[in-house]
């Protein structure tokens, strides 16, 4: 709701109760719908503040019988649809019905409330937000290209223990030292092949985990506290 | 999860599993030259090393990354394939062979010996055997190698063509038949195969035994050249053979003098009277050698005295004679000596001495007919107790004698030989070997004289002798002096 609009609500009282004045003097009793019926139904809308049915009743109204104050009531109703211009439009030609002094004050005081509406810029549309995902980011990138490389290192490593400890040629000894270092060549490189999976599946569950434009809301109720977090997973 | 969540999971459990699963290490050696990590390697017949180490009771232990067996005790039991053969590997004590190994523990942790085998025919219901019996038979000028069998049914004999020493070697690993073996034109030819032998070295004997505990093949080849006695250690695989120091190398035989996990033997010096206990020890180098230094010497036997000049020594034999589960070792000769195997080793000690016509207690006769005497004989173990089989010389006899009672007396039951043109010029019975020839599991004796006549007497024939071939010798009358058996034989049907 816009800044200034406080005024003319308040006033459209003023103007319904001037419109119904009005009919009660010179309502035609004999007409099924009647002006009278009008305003009545205009009553119950502006209290539903359902001010577009409200303005086609009191358009229907004003097409019966154009009464002056019928179009201080448009321009009221105008005011809050936030349609300034039409607002100021009716205000002016109920003004120029020459109406009482303090009628024309009233809608003077509406024509300013509709014109501080047109001057102030009209709110942007708010985009529908963005629902939450994923991204992959230069951290992923970098955590992934590090276990990959280690992964396959410590597959070369294996694969070298492997070879290693299956060359059976020359003496005990020799063979003793090869397999010394065939296990410490493939304990190293299974190390490393299992570090390097988990440094990929970090990077993947971090991507999975790392989501943008999710909401985050504080929790505060009178026995617990803390925090939800909306996305979509 | 994403299926590359999975994919990087799997991978990463599988460089694990790959720690246990990619590093197996398996050396694998062809020579003992490969298996240099510890004391004194060796390459093993399943190509494994082993190194010495005197916890073990080979004294050996599997090298690291020796498979399975990596670090364990190196020890060539085996199952034998063929129970009715002496000179393997000792058994696993399974089966039958936890049967004998219960009566001659000596047969699951020194060797299997020709104890052993008379043990299987008597406590195996399931073991039937042959018998093969390889005869040398020699006389001043005269040799012959006669290959006698008995099959179940009859007896077949037939002459072998080569040299000297015909004898059966026990079978190839893991397989049933025993192997023929006689020394011929540098050779020591074998079923199956032949290893070179030393043109200059006098072969006496040839015996399968497992002589360094690791399973191969091997032979004791007693031989004598211009330094005295000797005995060759030979491998039968690869004939790769060493010259083990010995003052003792004739009518070799193997047992077990010092109930440790190696095969001892006795071997009669030269042609003297002295005979060695043969204790299988280990050298410095941890090679396996002989220590030779217990010797003792069968008594009387002035054999000059003697027509035809019997042998001193006519062979050895190995029964647990007095029950304690060792193997006594029983000496045929001048004397019959019987060694306990009580304590740590069979010493010098006599349980038994028998010599005289009847054979008695040596103590019990007449020194000059002591001196005319050369026994021949075969120890037969029985459900009933330990026996000897023994054969007088010159006058031809067979006895069955018991040792009992204290002070311990010989108990002789003479054995009763068929009519025979001979009549008492029959020669005398100069070998005797001991076999289940029936399959009754009493085992029988077979007594060869010195014409080649071979008799037989079944357990139950009640000590009756009969005629069972005569191998056809020419002329028919040899005379041969010395006949050395080597029995051996494989399983049968009934």
């Amino acid at each position: 709701m816009t800044r200034g609009h406080g005024a003319p609500r308040r006033r459209i009282a003023t103007s319904l109760a001037i419109a119904a004045g009005l009919a009660g003097v010179a309502a035609p009793a004999a007409r099924a719908d009647t002006v009278d019926d009008h305003l009545a139904r205009v009553r119950e809308l502006y209290d539903r503040r359902d001010f577009v049915h409200a303005r086609d009743e009191l358009l229907a109204a004003y097409q019966l019988e154009p009464r002056p104050e019928l179009l201080f009531a448009l321009g009221q109703v105008e005011l809050n649809l936030g349609r300034f211009a039409q607002a100021i439009d009716y205000y002016e030609r109920f003004i120029a019905t020459e109406p009482a002094a303090d009628q024309v004050a009233l809608a003077q005081q509406g024509i300013g409330a509709a014109r501080a509406g047109l001057a102030e810029k009209p709110a942007a549309p708010q985009p529908p937000p963005r629902p939450p995902h994923r991204q992959w980011d230069t951290a992923d990138s970098a955590l992934a290209a590090i276990g990959g490389a280690t992964l396959v290192a410590g597959a070369g490593l294996t694969i070298y223990g492997s070879h290693l400890a299956g060359d059976h040629s020359g003496r005990l000894s020799a063979y003793n030292d090869r397999v010394s270092h065939a296990t410490i060549s493939e304990w190293v490189g299974a190390s490393c092949v299992a570090a390097g999976a988990l440094a990929i599946g970090g990077a993947v569950l971090r991507w999975r985990l790392h989501l943008v434009d999710g909401e985050i809301r504080p929790i505060a109720a009178p026995n617990a506290a803390g925090v939800t977090w909306t996305g979509r997973w | 999860m994403t299926p590359a969540s999975h994919a990087l999971g799997a991978l990463a459990a599988a460089a694990l599993a790959c720690l246990a699963g990619c590093v197996h290490p398996d050396y694998r050696c062809v020579s003992d030259h490969d298996c240099d990590v510890g004391e004194a390697g060796r390459c093993g017949t399943d190509h494994r090393c082993t190194a010495y180490d005197p916890t073990c009771p080979t004294h050996r232990r599997y090298s690291d990354h020796s498979g399975p067996a990596s670090n364990t005790c190196f020890d060539d039991q085996v199952a034998p394939a063929n129970v009715c053969a002496a000179g393997q590997p000792p058994a696993t004590p399974d089966g039958c062979a936890a049967s004998v190994c219960q009566a001659l523990p000596s047969c699951c942790t020194a060797g299997w010996s020709e104890a052993c085998v008379q043990q299987a025919q008597l406590v195996c219901s399931d073991v039937v055997c042959d018998t093969r019996i390889a005869i040398t038979a020699n006389k001043p000028g005269r040799s012959e190698l006669w290959d006698l069998r008995w099959d179940g049914a009859q007896w077949i004999a037939r002459l072998d063509t080569r040299q000297s020493v015909l004898a059966w070697l026990a079978p190839e690993p893991g397989t049933v038949a025993p192997r023929l073996a006689g020394f011929s034109a540098s050779t020591l030819a074998f079923d199956g195969g032949s290893i070179p032998t030393a043109a200059a070295r006098n072969y006496l004997e040839a015996t399968s035994v497992d002589f360094d505990r690791d399973g191969r093949p091997t032979v004791a080849l007693g031989f004598s050249d211009a330094a005295g006695p000797h005995l060759e250690i030979a491998k039968l695989d690869d004939g790769a053979s060493r010259v083990v120091a010995s003052a003792a190398a004739t009518r070799l035989s193997w047992g077990d003098v010092d109930h440790d996990a190696f095969p001892d033997g006795i071997a009669e010096a030269g042609s003297g009277a002295r005979y060695h206990l043969l204790s299988n020890i280990e050298a410095d180098n941890r090679s396996r050698q002989i220590d030779d230094r217990v010797s003792t010497t069968v008594a009387g036997g002035t054999s000059s005295m003697v027509a035809n000049d019997p042998p001193a020594v006519r062979g050895f034999d190995w029964i647990d004679f007095d029950g304690d589960h060792q193997l006594d070792v029983v000496v045929y000769g001048y004397t019959i000596d019987i060694h306990p195997g009580k304590g740590e080793a069979i010493g010098t000690t006599f349980l038994f001495r028998i010599d005289c016509d009847p054979p008695a207690a040596a103590n019990s006769c007449d020194a000059m007919i002591q001196a005319d005497h050369a026994f021949a004989g075969a120890s037969l173990p029985s459900a009933t107790g330990p026996a000897l089989i023994l054969a007088t010389h010159p006058v031809r006899a067979l006895y069955r004698g018991e040792v009992r009672g204290t002070p311990a007396a010989a108990v002789l039951s003479p054995y009763a030989f068929p009519a025979e043109a001979c009549g008492a010029g029959c020669p005398p019975i100069i070998a005797v070997a001991v076999r289940d020839l029936d399959g009754d599991h009493q085992l029988d004796v077979i007594a060869i004289d010195g014409d080649l006549q071979v008799y037989t007497s079944l357990a139950t024939d009640h000590l009756q002798l009969h005629p069972a071939i005569k191998l056809p010798t020419a002329p028919a009358a040899p005379g041969f002096l010395v006949v050395r058996t080597s029995v051996s034989g494989a399983p049968r049907s009934r």
